[in-house]
């Protein structure tokens, strides 16, 4: 049986959360106000985190397939757990789209799409063909690397003049509403998105460690990401920040320390590419885990061969990066997301709530 | 019947034929009680080789009892036969030869053969092998058993510096390719009960033998069981190094990277040892097999705990980067000047740029070129004559260096790369895994000049998945990083003092992990205690 340590899970987390989030400026709806945007989905997200946590802590070492089925009797169950895989096959074909795009404008100007998210799909294959215990390992080597150079590119950031506080003020000046408006996006992505490690919390070794450790990551990840998000504001101001492809990309580009670290997008570019690494392959493991569930293998590897061609194929739908985009925030996260997200993990967590009463009395 | 038998049998399968006439010699064949017929049967069998020595002699004993001793000259000890063989057959004191009862075989061996190991002989494979370990063994006239006594000896290196790994402070005795010698070394490092060996032959015709060290009480009993079968299932004929018995018994076979350490020090065997880890000793080879290993073990050098902590800490992060740059150096040359010019300061570019302007092949080619150069010429290096050395570094230098950058052939930057990339690579103490760099090099090299950094981050990551997953006798190879073990941090990229290495590493070790203070002594105590208690249970 597969075992993941706390240490490894903790960084799964962090790296996942940070993942595509810090390509976008999250919350661009209310302007300078998205850091408040951010705030108020970081604490919904806190909720929905706690209801994930808790369905988990009701079912034990029993797989997210089979508690499905138990709750939502065969049928059902069998049908949510495969539209889940769906799912998880379409948030991964979203970040190999994200990825393939990013290295096609900033760094392979000259190279075909395809080959890029080719070479990216193998990439994923062979650590999802690897195994949860494998993956989870390699990104807890990947975390010292990515949080040094994310905690580096802050303080780079305070260091040089780039950062502005007048762009963030005044505070709230069109009132709440707007930002209000734009925090259920948020909500959905990145934070609601830890439904994920539903399916992985059963790894643990001990599952004890589980509840306290997923919440320490989800707070260093939320601290990390609004940080990143004013940071983005101070520096490019909001209406740059709102329109700009990639926002942090941007904001790096426009700060200059000494007379050699003039350049250092590159060094961006590169983290950008480990986050969604890991966010695509991670969605793509979570689809294939849950097919081998489905089909009660212990061996999920018979699916990572098609469910590698189904991403990688769908990932070519959408025409252009911008309709991807727009797909993304307008259609995906508010009509399909938070079925997965908020009303299929309720239900369970009501169908288990009332099942517990029943059996109480 | 027979003849259709013989037919199936050479017919089908050659293989069992094969088999069959290798084993031929070994076929179990009782010797006789006549003297002359044992002699020409070993004869026969042995082809008559010359360096076999028959020394028939009448022993004064009785009415003159013949006898032959039998050893295969220069694996012998000959004054050992000479004074406590020949000399007492030949000259037997009265009270020795007072009362025969028993017959002559009883006599010698009480009496006559002043030996210590002896053995009794009455099969041909027991023969032959005692005979082939440098045993003597003494034929006796009507009698059909033969006494085997123990006076292997002859020639071999003596213990000497070791030449692979090199140290200026710390043991300067290496193992040598004598396996008693080398285990004698590791006895006289760790003088404990608990240094237990067990050894086997392995090889059918080169009757190699290999012994298992290990630490009991300290080492994973589960990986002794482990190595212990995988040495069983080794079919072969031939053992002639530590490395057939590598390639054997290793965890994975699709790797660059070495999953079973070897070292030619015996007190770097000795320190992996008493940190739980197996010592494989090879008849024939002065390099010790230890097993399991950590990628990370491959960079600590046993000089790192003769040192002082700080200096030794600051070398080891050097070790790292050094290996990381032999790697990756002039995949990053390649990627930056062919794809991510924009990186480099714009002073540095253009000389860069006015360097490669005579150049006429792709930096790709170029590095493949140089880096394919430097191999030829480190090989060279290796397997040339002592004689002629001093003609190839004057070729390597200046022809192959210097000439080529004004010849326009390479650029100076890419001669400055590779030179740097391949004086780090000697930097890590094991050879192998440096070895692993080099190959791999190229890889990111190919990956580098075709997708730029994309293609040398793709290949970092899929050589960090492939390492990840794998594992040495059951631990994951990168412990103590992934999977994380806080406590082992103290010995991984630093190395703190002595005194606050409290522990053994986890993962090797699963039962006494206190090396320092009172409780390392009293858990070997509490495993014998609790030994007995489970002796007594039954």
């Amino acid at each position: 049986m597969e075992r993941i340590g706390k240490y490894e899970l903790a960084a799964m987390i962090i790296l996942f959360e940070v993942g595509s989030s810090s390509l976008f400026q999250l919350g661009a709806k209310a302007n300078r106000d998205a850091w408040i945007s951010m705030l108020l989905a970081f604490a919904a997200g806190l909720l929905l985190l706690g209801m994930f946590l808790y369905i988990n802590g009701q079912e034990g070492r029993r797989n997210f397939a089979d508690t499905l089925r138990r709750h939502f009797g065969r049928w059902l169950g069998t049908l949510v757990a495969a539209a889940y895989s769906l799912y998880f096959a379409y948030e991964s074909m979203r970040n190999v789209r994200d990825f393939g795009d990013l290295m096609a404008t900033t760094f392979l100007t000259n190279t075909p799409i395809s080959f890029i998210m080719l070479v990216l799909i193998l990439l994923s294959g062979y650590a999802v063909y690897k195994g949860v215990e494998v993956f989870f390992r390699t990104v807890g080597i990947l975390l010292p690397l990515v949080g040094f150079s994310y905690i580096l590119l802050i303080v780079l950031f305070f260091a040089s003049d780039v950062l502005r506080t007048d762009r963030i003020l005044p505070v709230l000046e069109d009132g709440i509403a707007p930002v209000l408006k734009a925090v259920p996006s948020i909500v959905m992505f990145p934070f609601g998105q830890m439904v994920v490690f539903l399916i992985f919390w059963q790894f643990a070794q001990d599952k004890s460690f589980v509840p306290k450790v997923s919440i320490c990551a989800y707070l260093v990840t939320g601290t990390i990401l609004t940080i990143l998000n004013v940071c983005n504001i101070m520096i490019l101001g909001a209406p740059l920040a709102g329109i700009s492809s990639l926002p942090l990309l941007h904001a790096v580009r426009m700060m200059t320390i000494g007379a050699f670290m003039g350049r250092i997008d590159a060094f961006v570019v590169m983290l950008l590419f480990l986050a969604l690494f890991v966010k695509a392959t991670l969605w793509y493991l979570s689809s294939v885990v849950v097919l081998g569930q489905l089909a009660k293998r212990t061996d999920h590897r018979a699916f990572v061969a098609p469910a590698g061609v189904l991403i990688y194929f769908a990932s070519f739908l959408e025409p252009n990066y911008i309709y991807h985009i727009w797909i993304g925030i307008e259609v995906s996260t508010l009509r399909i997301f938070p079925w997965f997200q908020i009303a299929l993990p309720a239900a369970l967590l009501l169908i288990i709530a009332v099942k517990k009463r029943r059996s109480k009395r | 019947m027979n003849i259709i038998h013989r037919l199936f049998r050479s017919g089908i399968s050659h293989k069992i034929a094969a088999q069959q006439l290798q084993q031929a010699p070994l076929q179990a064949e009782e010797l006789s009680a006549e003297l002359e017929s044992n002699v020409a049967l070993i004869k026969q069998i042995f082809g008559n080789s010359s360096d076999l020595v028959f020394r028939r002699l009448t022993a004064p004993i009785g009415a003159g009892l013949a006898v032959a001793a039998v050893y295969v000259e220069g694996i012998v000890n000959a004054d050992k036969i000479n004074d406590h063989i020949l000399k007492p057959l030949m000259q037997p004191s009265e009270n020795e030869v007072a009362s025969p009862d028993g017959g002559p075989f009883a006599l010698l061996w009480n009496r006559i053969l002043t030996v210590g190991g002896i053995q009794e002989v009455t099969q041909t494979p027991q023969l032959f092998s005692a005979l082939l370990s440098g045993q003597t063994i003494v034929l006796i006239e009507g009698c059909s058993r033969a006494i085997a006594a123990e006076t292997s000896g002859g020639d071999r290196r003596s213990v000497e510096e070791p030449r692979s790994q090199n140290v200026i402070r710390g043991s300067k005795e290496g193992f040598t390719e004598d396996i008693v010698v080398n285990a004698s070394l590791l006895r006289r490092r760790i003088k404990s009960p608990n240094l237990w060996m067990e050894t086997r032959t392995i090889g059918k015709v080169t009757q190699t033998q290999v012994s298992v060290m290990y630490l009991k009480g300290v080492a994973n009993d589960k990986v002794v069981a482990e190595i212990g079968n995988r040495l069983n299932k080794i079919d072969t004929d031939s053992i002639l190094e530590s490395g057939y018995i590598e390639e054997f018994i290793q965890d994975a076979t699709f790797t660059p990277f070495p999953t079973i350490m070897n070292t030619e020090r015996p007190d770097a065997a000795a320190a992996g040892i008493l940190e739980g880890q197996i010592a494989i000793l090879v008849d024939g080879t002065p390099f010790v097999l230890l097993a399991p290993v950590t990628f990370f073990k491959f960079f600590h050098s046993s000089e790192d705990y003769y040192h002082r902590y700080d200096i030794m800490t600051f070398i080891r992060i050097m070790r790292y980067i050094a290996f990381i740059m032999s790697m990756l150096m002039p995949s990053l040359y390649v990627a930056i000047t062919t794809f991510h010019q924009e990186m480099l300061p714009t002073t540095l570019l253009i000389s860069l740029m006015a360097q490669r302007e005579g150049v006429p092949f792709p930096a790709l080619v170029e590095a493949l070129m140089m880096e394919l150069t430097f191999e030829v010429l480190r090989e060279a290096g290796i397997r040339m004559p002592r004689a002629i050395g001093s003609a190839i570094s004057v070729v390597g230098a200046l022809v192959l260096g210097q000439a080529a950058v004004q010849a326009g052939l390479v650029s100076a930057g890419m001669v400055i790369v590779v030179s740097f990339t391949a004086i780090s690579n000697f930097v890590a103490p094991a050879i192998n895994i440096a070895i692993a760099a080099r190959l791999l090099r190229f890889v990111l090299i190919f990956l580098a000049g075709t997708l730029g950094l994309f293609g040398i981050m793709a290949g970092l990551l899929a050589i960090l998945i492939h390492m990840a997953g794998l594992r040495s006798f059951g631990v994951p190879y990168l412990t103590p990083i992934a999977p994380f073990i806080a406590a082992n941090q103290k010995d991984v990229f630093i190395r703190v003092p002595w005194w606050l290495m409290i522990m053994r590493p986890k993962l090797l070790v699963q039962q006494n992990q206190k090396r320092q203070g009172t409780t390392a002594q009293a858990a070997f105590a509490s495993r014998k205690k609790k030994k007995s208690d489970q002796k007594q249970e039954p």
